[in-house]
């Protein structure tokens, strides 16, 4: 047995400080230390600290912090945060701390002057001298006793249980039913009858699918003659898609999903809504709940990139997060994050309080502090963030294989079309052209990218690129161009009118501080290496005085060239190179625009080269680039032919002025934008990662990924770093930590995240048996409205004791023993003859288990707000039944009310009045109130109304009844069918039909009258007690 | 933490109905507003047992007899500042710009200068108490001789919607029951057509629907919230279109002849029964929850008194003079949430006491916009002989920094700040606990949420160690594992 201390480190510093005391304390104080003691320190003790902190206090149960002032080994061990005083070290005696306010408020009643504070750290100073060396009083410290803990009923491991052997008399159809008939046998009660076959289908639709049956899917049934109709309408509902809807929403309560972050402004998580489809995909496949709760804690480790795993984690980082962290509250607020990841793993799938032992030892369970931490520890690098991922793999790799098989037979046309048509194209066009020959004086470049820092740059017709958007000060646009030319000279800047100027500042004006232009090889070798000439200015159409072109190139921001003294006219400006430029092979030309010092830049703007400087002058028109860059083309690779490369830049030249070549170019770039890009969506989840800092106005840093042990949960108390592992109480035995923590040759596993997915999964070692326990517990809860547990959340010693115990653990070993298949227990269950009674009640019965634990007969069970709103979406036939996705916060959205939007600052209205949790914490069980606004919300609201109107108008569809026609019993016995699975009886037809003669007398025989009236009918139906429960 | 199915937890069961056949329906039901249909279905038996005319939750429940009836809590969203409002400090006047001393870079959510900032605003004493008041409040400081201040309260959160939540449940994160719905909770309402826990708010705090939450609680006891920006006040109130009170009385009596005899072949149930009632009780509140806050009934010079047409204070005084109509007719636990920043001072709606900017322009809006209608709120209920047993509590979520925020603002500061309470059983004139010479932490007699959560329950005659409730294998309180009543405020 291993039995730990609640505070490991205090037992070290205590062993320290005895030490401590053994040297040097122990040898008596000097007189004069024992006076300034005496006279200075325990007056002030007695008087101010002695009522809470003394044996007396301890005595008469006032002690506080379980510190104890009234000796010197007490001072020394301190309490529950420490030393209260280390002799000599102001800094680590907390009583100091607490004199002074930091931290601690001591004395409560208000801060003792300042003399009196500096007398005390005086006498710590001096070595803390006190004669009072009688030993301290005795706390009554509490251990925990982890193996002692593992013999609480569900820690234990799972036992292997039989059903006990029980004379039936023919009732029993499972199992299930000998432990429940053995125990109303020993109470002398006898189990209810078997409830009526449409009762028994609109409980199976609701328990499995959280909707009604329609009047035909029940007509359908109550037909079906066949012996196992009830089970085939079992697995039927089971396979359907609205199971998972169903059997989602109350895991969702378990695990306190939310959309949006609570706290302060409580920003939405768009990506949230992929764990709930997740959960929903994950329980109609029957996923085996271990791999479920592994990919929740884990999924993001054991198949990284992967949607479904990624999405799963979801779990984790569901809980409320503050909108708005600072330096002063992110350590806190991480701690807080953890404790919520924590508790909520305790709570959902331990049905454990773990979140109880963050500030001591769990006070009821063997919950250890260090348990805690070493919990957290294994969550310590999990933080929340958006993935973003490709939801359909699959279908984006098919899609992509299509489109390369496209692609490759374009390139192929592409390929022949170089091969065999260019020479004969570029010949033809060379004979039409007359422009080759003499170099131009300018050629406009055709920029091959464009960009800014701030402003949005585009491509114009001749060449002209503008700027838009973001036209402020302090931007810089870098073009690049291609070109085939060995000997450029010089560039010519022209900046554009547009509207005032070229400028986009006031009046039009601009001020261009610096221009830099890099050459780059576009095919690399070793004897070409990027330059960057020197730019000589040479001529501009004009400059305002101390703004010329040279400012431009003289390497300081706060200078530049500028036409203010112009505005509205196009200006132009040439740089020329130091040395020629261009590379063998073509190059890329690099063109740097600079606006600096918060001057405004240019609207429109073109660039041209010259590679004949001597007959350029400033403003000749410029040729295109084309035909410029063919010549010199077919000049560079005259001797030794078109290569590969050359070929490819040929013809992209030549479609500018071909259009045959223009349509092949073009139909590469239409297949290259036909590529199928990942329909990628952002998925809230967990990830490793730094701390998240949300709505940060200064600059905040996230903390370490360690995880510190802290005292009393306060993270100005860290007592060193907490070391991964698990509550030992729910292990095999202390020394299976390890092993769970380890691979299987025995080193550490990775991240201690996936030992804590394998510590709650793991039947032998870890904590499977409690996980199974819990999760077969709460689907019993929601079939039956009460757990063999009442307390579904808290299986600990503070829970309700099961009322079945063996029948629990045989439940949880057929769960591991079915590969740990939700449906087979759902099943199991749900074919019971104790699930199949009726329910009427028996007084003998009824004074023998007045609360109902044995299970004589089905308690009627009030639907949640969510099953309430399908309900009426259901029975109207509004209901759109597409799955996933967010619908919203509007309660008159036809879908089911799993996929409205989750705000934790706003609640939908109608499923508050109906008792929707606050997602914050883990519910196991919701309450179901009473309150006038229910009734309210059913009588007035015009969600209710539209669902009258809705089942109104769809009883005559089905019935083929036109509109003319009088109303009829038929529909009332349709309306009531899809409403409440079963036909009115005479009483209630005739009361029915005499409210519908009456309300179609005022409302006048028309077809608008009738339906009104009708649903009127309607209205009323939904508004009884009948429709909201289930029996 | 998580919710399993609660109930009263032992300590609670005298408050009780002494009926133990029907602890399942009581736990069905979920008390509160909902036990007044139990009430009105036991009415006869539990009037009998409890030997006095009034509701038997009402009758069954005090711990001792209260000095309060009734709590409305003008909540100062966004944190008004000590120092510029009921803590007149001196010092900090006389050292404008030098060091704070004792300046704290743990204190305030932001960064501060630690020099110190002088309130901007005049000071002078009020009262035979002569209470200090700066001049942001012409009207309220009238009634100093009323008020009961605590300058010594801190809490812990030092942000908004955290701390609005510790002040509320005694818990800095959402999720756990605000005080509202915990008197509910263990005192149920006194009238049977009205919620007994009302919010009212126009732009929501910070924090929202979090900060009234019903927790752990059974919803019954869920705050109804009024938004002063809807036209209609209450969902669910107005009868559809083409219904009348006498078609609906007739759906009504219909509806409850087949509820009953649905019921009747479930007698175990008893949350039916009290469905059947609760749709007598919807059918009257259709009337009286419109009546209670139809602010036409009151005459103009009420009008006039609250500032219901003056544009500075319109809103506030709206909510105040409809918060008394409704104290009048039994609701228990009342919060305003107001206050209205100042255009272009860059204080924000949903928190507009939070002068991080500019202390002057935002206090004085906000003074502005709430202190006529408070004061004029003080003066009805004391006329009308209310305010002896009507606990009126004024108070933001924290206090501010006594250094400077960028120059003239002031940073959050939940170390030290002042809230008054008046009426309900409080001495008047009377000043407790003190923050230090600059105002920037308590010092003296130091009064802890938890304390003060105490000392409300106490006026209300219940004894806050013994209202639990059974959550998670434990029993919650509303003070948690602290909190002392404050004797030395109490009359």
């Amino acid at each position: 047995m291993i039995v730990y201390r609640v505070w490991p480190h205090l037992v070290a510093a205590a062993v320290l400080l005895a030490l401590y005391a053994a040297g040097s304390a122990s040898a008596s104080p000097a007189p004069e230390q024992v006076a300034f003691f005496e006279s200075k320190i325990r007056p002030v003790l007695v008087q101010h600290c002695y009522s809470c902190h003394s044996a007396e206090a301890l005595a008469g149960g006032k002690l506080k912090a379980e510190l104890l002032l009234d000796s010197q080994p007490g001072m020394a061990k301190g309490g529950e945060s420490g030393p209260a005083v280390v002799p000599g070290d102001k800094e680590a005696s907390l009583i100091l701390a607490a004199l002074k306010h930091e931290g601690f408020d001591m004395p409560p009643a208000g801060k003792l002057p300042d003399d009196v504070i500096a007398d005390f750290e005086m006498w710590v100073e001096m070595g803390a001298p006190d004669p009072r060396n009688e030993p301290a009083a005795t706390l009554d410290e509490r251990v925990i006793d982890a193996a002692a803990g593992r013999q609480h009923w569900s820690y234990r491991r799972l036992g292997a249980v039989s059903p006990p052997h029980v004379d039936d008399r023919g009732w029993a159809r499972n199992d299930i039913d000998q432990f429940i008939l053995a125990n109303q046998q020993e109470a002398g009660i006898r189990p209810a009858s078997e409830a009526a076959q449409a009762t028994l289908a609109r409980r199976l639709f609701f328990d499995l699918t959280g909707l009604p049956p329609s009047p035909e899917e029940l007509r359908a049934f109550l037909a079906d003659s066949r012996p196992e109709a009830y089970e085939l309408l079992v697995d039927r509902l089971l396979a359907s898609p609205r199971y998972g809807e169903r059997q989602a929403r109350h895991w969702l309560d378990t695990v306190r999903f939310g959309e949006s972050g609570g706290y302060e402004f409580d920003g939405d998580r768009p990506g949230a809504h992929h764990y709930r489809d997740w959960v929903i995909r994950a329980l109609n496949a029957d996923l085996p709940y271990d791999e479920f709760l592994r990919l929740q804690i884990a999924g993001d480790l054991i198949a990284p990139g992967d949607y479904d795993a990624t999405a799963a984690t979801g779990f984790l980082v569901a809980g409320p997060y503050p909108g708005q962290v600072t330096a002063k509250t992110v350590e806190p607020i991480r701690y807080d994050q953890l404790d919520d990841m924590v508790a909520t793993i305790g709570s959902s799938v331990l049905g454990m309080t773990i979140g109880c032992a963050r500030c001591h030892d769990h006070k009821y369970d063997p919950i250890g502090h260090r348990d805690y931490y070493a919990m957290i520890a294994c969550l310590g690098k999990a933080v929340q963030r958006d993935a973003e991922l490709d939801p359909d793999p699959a279908t984006t790799r098919q899609r992509h294989a299509a489109w390369q098989a496209e692609r490759a037979s374009i390139a192929a046309a592409a390929d022949r079309f170089r091969r065999d048509e260019l020479p004969a194209r570029v010949a033809r066009w060379l004979a039409t052209a007359a422009a080759v020959g003499q170099a131009p004086a300018w050629a406009a470049l055709d920029p091959s990218s464009v960009k800014a820092a701030k402003a949005t740059l585009a491509k114009q017709p001749s060449d002209v690129v503008s700027a838009s958007g973001r036209l402020e000060g302090d931007d810089t646009y870098t073009l690049s161009f291609r070109t085939h030319q060995r000997e450029l000279a010089a560039l010519r800047l022209e900046a554009l009118a547009s509207g005032g100027g070229p400028g986009t500042g006031k009046d039009g004006n601009f001020r261009l501080s610096t221009v830099k232009v890099t050459a780059a090889p576009i095919v690399p070798a070793a004897d070409r290496k990027p330059v960057t000439p020197t730019l000589v200015p040479l001529a501009t159409t004009f400059q305002d005085p101390g703004f010329e072109l040279a400012k431009a190139v003289d390497n300081d921001p706060a200078t530049g060239w500028a036409t203010t003294g112009q505005p509205g006219l196009d200006q132009a400006a040439v740089l020329a190179f130091d040395k020629p430029v261009g590379f063998e092979g073509g190059t890329i030309l690099t063109v740097e625009l600079k606006f600096e010092a918060n001057q405004p830049g240019w609207a429109r703007l073109r660039v041209a080269a010259t590679t004949a400087l001597e007959r350029a002058r400033l403003t000749d028109a410029a040729v295109p680039q084309a035909a410029w860059e063919i010549g010199a083309l077919l000049e560079s690779t005259r001797a030794s032919g078109l290569d590969d490369a050359s070929s490819r830049e040929l013809l992209a030249w030549l479609g500018r002025v071909d259009p045959e070549a223009a349509r092949v170019i073009a139909d590469l770039a239409a297949s290259d934008a036909r590529e199928p890009r990942p329909n990628s969506a952002k998925v809230y989840a967990a990830t490793n990662g730094a701390w998240v800092i949300t709505g940060n106005s200064q600059a905040v840093k996230p903390g370490s990924q360690d995880v510190f042990v802290l005292g009393r949960g306060e993270v100005g108390r860290k007592n060193g770093k907490a070391v991964p592992g698990f509550v030992l109480a729910t292990i095999k035995a202390d020394d299976a930590e390890q092993t769970l923590l380890s691979g299987g040759d025995g080193t550490p596993l990775a991240d201690s995240r996936l030992g804590l997915a394998r510590f709650l999964t793991d039947v032998e070692r870890g904590a499977g048996p409690l996980t199974a326990r819990v999760i077969v517990n709460r689907l019993w809860h929601h079939h039956f409205g009460r757990g063999i547990v009442a307390t579904p959340n808290d299986l600990g010693t503070q829970g309700d004791p099961p009322t079945h115990p063996e029948l629990l653990e045989w439940l949880a070993t057929r769960l591991v023993d079915s590969r740990w298949s939700l449906k087979s227990i759902h099943r199991l269950i749900v074919t019971s003859a104790t699930y199949r009674q009726g329910s009427a009640i028996n007084a003998t019965a009824l004074a023998r288990d007045p609360e109902l634990t044995l299970l004589w007969q089905r308690k009627p069970i009030r639907l949640e707000g969510e099953a309430i709103r399908d309900a009426l979406l259901a029975a109207s036939g509004m209901l759109d039944p597409n799955m996933y996705g967010r619908a919203g916060l509007d309660v008159g959205a036809p879908r089911r009310s799993i996929y409205l939007t989750v705000k934790r600052s706003e609640p939908v209205s109608f499923l508050q009045v109906f008792d929707q949790p606050e997602p914050v914490q883990p519910v196991g069980v919701r309450s179901a109130a009473t309150v006038p606004t229910q009734a309210l919300a059913l009588m007035n609201s015009p969600f209710v109304r539209a669902a009258a109107t809705g089942l109104a108008k769809r009883a005559r569809v089905a019935l083929a009844i036109p509109e003319t026609e009088a109303t009829n019993a038929a529909v009332l016995d349709y309306c009531f069918s899809a409403a409440l699975a079963r036909s009115p009886s005479e009483p209630e037809r005739d009361k029915f039909m005499a409210l519908l003669a009456a309300r179609e007398q005022a409302a006048g025989h028309t077809a608008a009258g009738r339906l009104a009236a009708f649903t009127d009918v309607c209205h009323l139906i939904f508004c009884l007690n009948e429709f909201i429960y289930v029996d | 933490m998580s919710t399993d199915h609660g109930q009263p937890a032992a300590g609670a069961d005298p408050l009780r109905l002494i009926l133990p056949a029907r602890r399942q329906f009581l736990r069905d039901a979920g008390l509160g507003f909902g036990s007044l249909a139990l009430a009105a279905l036991l009415g006869e038996e539990s009037r009998a047992a409890t030997g006095s005319g009034l509701p038997a939750a009402e009758a069954a429940l005090p711990h001792h007899l209260p000095k309060a009836k009734r709590v409305i809590w003008l909540f100062m969203t966004g944190a008004p500042s000590q120092v510029d409002t009921w803590d007149y400090k001196p010092e900090l006047q006389a050292r404008n710009g030098q060091p704070l001393p004792g300046a704290d870079s743990q204190v305030g959510f932001f960064q501060t200068s630690g020099k110190c900032l002088a309130s901007p605003f005049a000071w002078s004493q009020h009262g035979a108490s002569g209470s200090w008041v700066s001049d942001l409040f012409p009207q309220l400081s009238q009634h100093v001789d009323e008020m009961c201040f605590i300058h010594s309260m801190h809490l812990r959160a030092n942000n908004h919607a955290p701390a609005a939540m510790e002040l509320m449940s005694g818990f800095s994160r959402p999720g756990m029951p605000s005080m509202g719905a915990w008197l509910d909770y263990g005192l149920g309402s006194v009238n049977r057509d009205l919620p007994s826990f009302v919010v009212m708010h126009e732009r929501k705090p910070r924090g929202d629907d979090q900060i009234w939450s019903a927790g752990f609680l059974p919803k019954s006891h869920q705050a109804l919230a009024i938004d002063a920006r809807r036209p209609v006040a209450i969902d669910n109130l107005a009868l559809r279109q083409g219904q009348s009170l006498q078609t609906q009385r007739a759906e009504l009596d219909l509806l409850a002849s087949l509820n009953t005899a649905h019921a009747a072949l479930r007698p175990a149930q008893a949350d039916l029964a009290a469905r059947i009632s609760n749709f007598e009780l919807a059918y009257r509140m259709q009337t009286a929850a419109p009546e209670a806050i139809d602010l036409a009934r009151e005459p103009k010079h009420v009008h006039d008194c609250y500032g219901t047409e003056d544009p500075q204070c319109r809103v506030f005084a709206r909510q105040c003079l409809t918060a008394r109509r409704l104290l009048e007719r039994g609701v228990r636990f009342i919060q305003i949430f107001a206050g209205r920043g100042a255009e272009g001072d860059g204080s924000v709606d949903d928190v507009p006491w939070d002068g991080h900017s500019n202390i002057e322009t935002n206090h004085r809006a906000c003074g502005l916009a709430t202190d006529r209608p408070a004061a004029a709120l003080l003066a009805d209920l004391k006329n009308r002989g209310m305010l002896e047993d009507t606990l009126v509590i004024w108070g933001g979520e924290f206090g501010r920094t006594s250094d400077s925020q960028g120059g003239k603002g002031r940073d959050h500061n939940p170390g030290g700040f002042t809230i008054w309470m008046a009426g309900g059983g409080v001495k008047g004139g009377f000043h407790y606990g003190a923050t230090d010479p600059f105002g920037y932490k308590a010092v003296e007699n130091k009064v802890h949420v938890n304390d003060l959560h105490a000392t409300l329950l106490h006026l209300l005659g219940v004894d806050h160690e013994r209202l639990t409730y059974r959550h998670n294998g434990r029993n919650f309180r509303l003070t948690d594992v602290g909190g002392q009543v404050i004797r030395d405020v109490i009359a």
